[in-house]
């Protein structure tokens, strides 16, 4: 069974359409990453897929279920959304943040303990624990904030389907954090749960994301895979550079080096 | 810098909780007649059976109302700022910020200018502490329709639309004043500077009342604002009814400061200070931050009014200038330090 289904998706959530015509469908495990210029509408579309946007036109499925039907706790237990940025200016600390992403959940203290230590292993952000949110440096609030989302659908036994959404989630990042990172979200996908994420680097959206999806003005531009995603004339026609495509020497996946 | 511990928490909320009755107490022993802390416990005892020794009339008739009054009236205020802080997301922000307290003082100089040549003594009192309590009810209705839309509830035109709301509301005060006869004047001037002196058990009811609602209500919103420090779509996708919680505290705070603005006039940054020293003491989590605030407000607030009835006795002072008087120079020198506590 499909695990989300876009079908014709459109928003417009002030009144000028931001999205239209969006299409595609995930399956459990899956990765697509979104890709698009600035202001292409990637943002409102991992809003617009988390329910906290409107649509204007289509549907949006979940497990089967349309969307807008989920009650509001049972769908903050299937999806979580890690936003571009977040206001917090208050000094929780580090844990206290991360155990947040458990609000949703009535899992019990001592599991949400033992998911605690977990995400704060897969996010590197165990020697931050008792540090203030408010004191950290931005590479650091991001992984913290990773790890609040993660905390949120850790446990398959939360919720039957899981869909986790990133909006940027190696923006800030050191090499070694990315890679971290994208491991820990290649794990939750491996146990089930589907991950869309908006990322920039093309290099890390082949290697990592099972499929592409290209937003140009709010409309799907390209769907599929790495390979049939990322060519020249795609990088011509929608991000108007001229760029050179080989392929990465050990995976074999396209690798773009702009020229 | 080391962050807050729940056994910490508890260590605060324990101290407040014998810090509180211990201010009482001396707050009952003193004023225009000094008793010791032990004449006044006995003077307790024998109003409480019924005899009706001078100590006994003292404290159990004059002034437990009195302290009692201060310390419902403080916990409501600075447990109501403490959600305010947390619903605008904003360590400054206070409950007159929605506009509570510039309608309910324009309601209550309605009611002044209007009746209160007519009426005398409790009645006078009552009708006041009604008109204060619709005016701010008003006035933050108002407030919330102006913010609200399809797309919810925007805090900064709310704030925005509390800035006029207390503009309009203080014009519109102003031009009463205008027409006002001297004794109104006094009246409204003497009531806007707070007071604790009209405590009756009439007071004392209503007030257990509000605190009852205030107290038992906010705490259970104590995990989604939380939540809601995080960011509205953040609170939203972590399953928090965003749009209920909001219109709900915003209801309770302003039943809660309207009632106290209606029964002690304008008191002055307890809900403004206790909760940002309460802040760095137990953390920003308000499953702790709601009732240290209360307890703390209520310590505070008797503190204060023990002051206003002996610095200058046996003329007392309005409790509103106490706590303005010892909270401004406090409230600069957190706003000079915020950085060495972690907030922005």
């Amino acid at each position: 069974m499909e695990l989300l289904t876009v079908a014709h998706a459109g928003a417009a959530p002030w009144g000028t359409p931001l999205l239209a015509d969006i299409h595609f469908s995930l399956h459990a495990g899956d990765t697509l990453a979104i890709l698009g210029p600035n202001g292409a509408g990637k943002s409102t579309l991992l809003h617009t897929l988390a329910g906290g946007i409107d649509l204007s036109q289509g549907t949006i499925a979940l497990g089967g279920r349309s969307l807008s039907q989920w009650p509001r706790l049972q769908r903050a237990r299937a999806l979580a959304l890690l936003p571009q940025q977040s206001p917090l200016s208050f000094p929780f600390s580090v844990e206290e943040v991360i155990q947040l992403g458990r609000t949703p959940h009535a899992s019990g203290a001592s599991e949400d303990r033992q998911i605690l230590e977990d995400v704060m292993a897969a996010t590197d952000t165990a020697r931050l624990r008792q540090r203030l949110y408010t004191r950290l440096s931005g590479g650091e609030r991001q992984r913290v904030q990773l790890a609040r989302v993660l905390a949120q659908l850790w446990r398959a036994a939360d919720s039957e389907v899981r869909l986790l959404l990133l909006d940027e989630p190696t923006g800030g990042l050191d090499l070694e954090h990315q890679r971290l990172i994208m491991d820990s979200v290649d794990r939750l996908a491996r146990g089930g749960c589907a991950v869309v994420m908006v990322l920039h680097d093309f290099n890390l959206a082949a290697n990592r994301a099972s499929r592409l999806l290209v937003l140009d003005e709010g409309r799907q531009a390209r769907l599929g895979t790495p390979a049939e995603v990322l060519t020249k004339t795609m990088f011509h026609d929608i991000f108007r550079v001229q760029v050179e495509i080989t392929s990465h020497p050990q995976n074999g996946t396209p690798l773009v080096l702009p020229s | 810098m080391s962050t807050h511990t729940p056994a910490g928490t508890r260590a605060v909320l324990l101290g407040l909780a014998v810090l509180l009755p211990l201010c009482m107490v001396i707050a009952l022993a003193s004023g225009a007649v000094t008793l010791s802390t032990g004449e006044a416990l006995g003077g307790l005892a024998q109003w409480w059976r019924g005899e009706y020794s001078q100590a006994g009339v003292i404290v159990g008739q004059i002034r437990l109302p009195r302290v009692l009054l201060a310390a419902l009236v403080g916990a409501i205020l600075a447990t109501s700022g403490a959600a305010m802080q947390g619903l605008f997301r904003n360590p400054l922000a206070d409950p007159s910020l929605i506009g509570v307290t510039a309608g309910a003082s324009l309601g209550a100089s309605v009611v002044i200018v209007l009746v209160g040549a007519s009426l005398q003594g409790i009645t006078a009192v009552t009708a006041v502490s009604l008109g204060a309590f619709v005016g701010g009810l008003l006035a933050v209705l108002l407030v919330y329709r102006l913010a609200a839309s399809e797309a919810g509830t925007s805090v900064a035109t709310m704030l925005l639309a509390g800035i006029a709301i207390t503009a309009l509301a203080g014009a519109l005060g102003n031009l009463l004043e205008f027409h006002a006869d001297s004794e109104s004047l006094r009246r409204i001037s003497l009531w806007r500077m707070g007071g604790l002196d009209g405590a009756n058990s009439q007071r004392l009811l209503f007030a257990t009342a509000i605190c009852l609602l205030v107290l038992g209500a906010l705490p259970v919103f104590a995990r989604r604002l939380n939540a809601l420090l995080l960011g509205e779509s953040e609170a939203r996708y972590l399953g928090i009814d965003v749009e209920f919680t909001k219109r709900t505290l915003i209801v309770i705070v302003a039943i809660g400061v309207g009632a106290c603005v209606a029964l002690a006039g304008t008191i002055a940054f307890v809900g403004l200070v206790v909760p940002h020293i309460m802040r760095m003491l137990v953390g920003p989590d308000h499953r702790g931050l709601l009732p240290a605030s209360a307890l703390a407000g209520a310590a505070l607030l008797v503190v204060a009014d023990n002051l206003a009835r002996v610095v200058m006795a046996p003329t007392e002072l309005p409790v509103g200038i106490v706590t303005a008087i010892v909270g401004v120079p406090f409230f600069i020198s957190l706003l000079r330090q915020r950085s060495h506590y972690g907030m922005q």
